[in-house]
């Protein structure tokens, strides 16, 4: 310790002067041999991938000359011209329209004879709409997904969760202190 | 060992060439100040690594203003000040957690080898806040003047000063409670 430096913390705290001994940090064997290397391998890789992102932002020789007169265009385009409406097209939609609306006309009471002259003008009670649900066939959504599914959903392990991770990031924020005193 | 002037000639002639020279000059001092900030090798593999990658970038751009040294030790310094701000963002524990943790995790680390003493000062040096902490690695460790850590923490030599003085005392206060 250069004795400036030895001075200042003797004067200041003499216990440290001792404390400061051996360095206590190791590194892996041959990592300073290897360190130069590396880092220029990464600088090299780096390079690499710059020449590239400028490469694929060239652009064509003549762009800058083209493009005033394509935003030019863009902004005043030239003269629009008339659209002409052949009216035989609007006569032969109408004619359409008539038959469709004398097919539906003539059609009509068969249709209707055809739903059911029944009401629902009674309302249902919670009691009976619970007593239709447990007689139909009850599905869940296990039910719907085949067993090898399934396993390969338990197995993934990217579905499973921390539950002290869960308290930590979104339960643990929304308690009061009593609530917080009372889990712990 | 080249000097300042003759390394910069040598960036200007043959930049990689520069390159491999800088590297052999300052990787090992470099290194060491990164691992007493980040305590872990493979953190301190990283900034090592990012630090000389902008040296290499940016050493066009140096200004004769500083030394050589300080402007890399002023690189090394902030990245591992930026790394220390957003691990400690990630991190929800108290300090207390953060001490006993970090004790567990150098007992069982393979790339450290303290004893006892070592351990409570390791301890002792987590209670100070990321600069102060850089502030006492570089006076107390690398042994850097005042003017030096100046150039590095780009702070005035009175503030370090203070800064030095007030960690070296807490570092004391905490270890003689500890013991």
């Amino acid at each position: 310790m250069k004795d400036e430096i030895k001075k200042e913390v003797e004067q200041l705290a003499p216990m440290l002067v001792q404390l400061r001994g051996k360095n206590p940090f190791k590194v892996p064997s041959d990592y300073f041999n290897n360190l130069e290397q590396e880092v220029i391998s990464t600088i090299d890789v780096d390079t690499l991938l710059l020449s590239k992102k400028d490469s694929d932002k060239s652009i064509p020789s003549d762009y800058f000359e083209s493009l005033t007169d394509k935003v030019l265009n863009t902004v005043s385009p030239q003269e629009s011209k008339s659209k002409i409406v052949k009216l035989w097209n609007i006569k032969l939609i109408a004619i359409a329209a008539s038959f469709v609306a004398i097919l539906a006309l003539v059609a009509w009471p068969e249709t209707e004879d055809l739903i059911p002259n029944q009401t629902y003008s009674q309302e249902i009670t919670t009691e009976e709409a619970w007593e239709y649900l447990s007689l139909s066939e009850e599905i869940s959504l296990v039910d719907l997904i085949d067993d090898e599914d399934l396993n390969q959903l338990f197995e993934d392990n990217d579905l499973e969760i921390n539950i002290d991770d869960l308290l930590l990031d979104n339960i643990i924020y929304q308690l009061t202190d009593n609530q917080l005193q009372e889990l712990l | 060992m080249l000097t300042d002037k003759q390394l910069l000639q040598l960036f200007k002639t043959d930049k990689d060439a520069g390159f491999r020279v800088l590297m052999n000059q300052y990787q090992e001092q470099v290194y060491w100040h990164i691992r007493r900030m980040v305590i872990y090798h493979e953190d301190a593999d990283d900034i090592v690594q990012n630090t000389f990658i902008k040296v290499y970038r940016f050493i066009d751009k140096f200004e004769n203003n500083s030394k050589i040294y300080t402007w890399i030790y002023r690189i090394a310094t902030n990245e591992s000040l930026t790394f220390l701000k957003s691990k400690k963002r990630r991190s929800t524990v108290t300090i207390d957690d953060e001490q006993n943790s970090l004790i567990n995790e150098l007992k069982a680390d393979s790339y450290f080898d303290g004893d006892e003493v070592q351990l409570l000062l390791q301890k002792a040096l987590k209670i100070l806040p990321s600069k102060q902490k850089a502030v006492f690695n570089l006076r107390y460790y690398e042994e850097m003047s005042y003017k030096d850590m100046s150039e590095v923490l780009t702070t005035s030599i009175g503030a370090l000063k203070a800064s030095y003085h007030h960690a070296v005392k807490k570092i004391e206060k905490y270890i003689k409670n500890e013991r």
